[in-house]
């Protein structure tokens, strides 16, 4: 079982499936920046934020 | 339970910390950075310090695992009022990911703090299966011990030799 807290979190995020930020189309008010039907945002959500840094630093390292 | 004499008296009383006026200390007033990014920058400078780098990695070479690194580089930056908590927690992922990548672009090893310890020790498991099934043994089941042979100690037949 894993009990490093630390550990946990990056081996979560680590693993988490990136999503690209998607670029607003059509104003505030279209499809593509409601939030309807959605568990998160791309854009906003804090922990795809970190897993798209992780992700940046992986693929430096990996270059 | 406890024995009296090993309670520690250097640790502080309960109450201390409230014996300050509030918003004396770095963590008790609003911080410095509220998002990520703002103190991923904070962190950014600091990995830039080729100093402090080169500090890094030589404990990172000692085996500190990363994660603990981590945890308290983001805790130092908590008490400095730098962030907040949550902010830290959300950090230590990236830093890791840097750390983890400094040290391999330097060629230094590293512990993540997640590998499976190396000891000759059996697992307690183990030992308390072997105790149970020595309990469970009658004295007829027990092995014999073998009978050691006195070893005859031959007098040393020198000059000089001390007698007995």
């Amino acid at each position: 079982m894993e009990t490093n807290p630390s550990l946990n979190v990056y081996n979560k995020i680590r693993n988490m499936k990136v999503e690209p930020v998607e670029e607003p189309k059509g104003g505030l008010l279209s499809k593509t920046m409601s939030t309807k039907g959605r568990k998160y945002k791309p854009n906003v959500d804090v922990t795809m934020r970190v897993a798209r840094y992780v992700q940046d630093i992986k693929d430096y390292n990996n270059a | 339970m406890r024995d009296v004499d090993q309670v520690s008296l250097s640790r502080p009383i309960p109450g201390q910390s409230l014996t300050h006026e509030l918003r004396a200390r770095p963590w008790q007033n609003p911080p410095q950075f509220t998002t990520v990014e703002e103190s991923m920058d904070w962190y950014l400078e600091r990995f830039d310090n080729p100093e402090i780098v080169q500090e890094l990695l030589s404990i990172i070479e000692m085996g500190i695992p990363l994660s603990t690194i981590a945890n308290s580089m983001q805790l130092g930056a908590v008490l400095q009022g730098v962030h907040n908590i949550d902010v830290g927690v959300l950090i230590i992922p990236i830093i890791i990911e840097i750390m983890k990548t400094l040290a391999e672009k330097t060629d230094t090893k590293y512990v993540m703090g997640d590998e499976p310890e190396e000891s000759d020790r059996p697992s307690d498991a183990v030992l308390e299966s072997a105790l149970n099934k020595i309990k469970g043994m009658t004295v007829e089941d027990m092995p014999e011990e073998e009978m050691m042979e006195e070893e005859t100690d031959e007098e040393p037949m020198g000059l000089m030799a001390r007698r007995a």
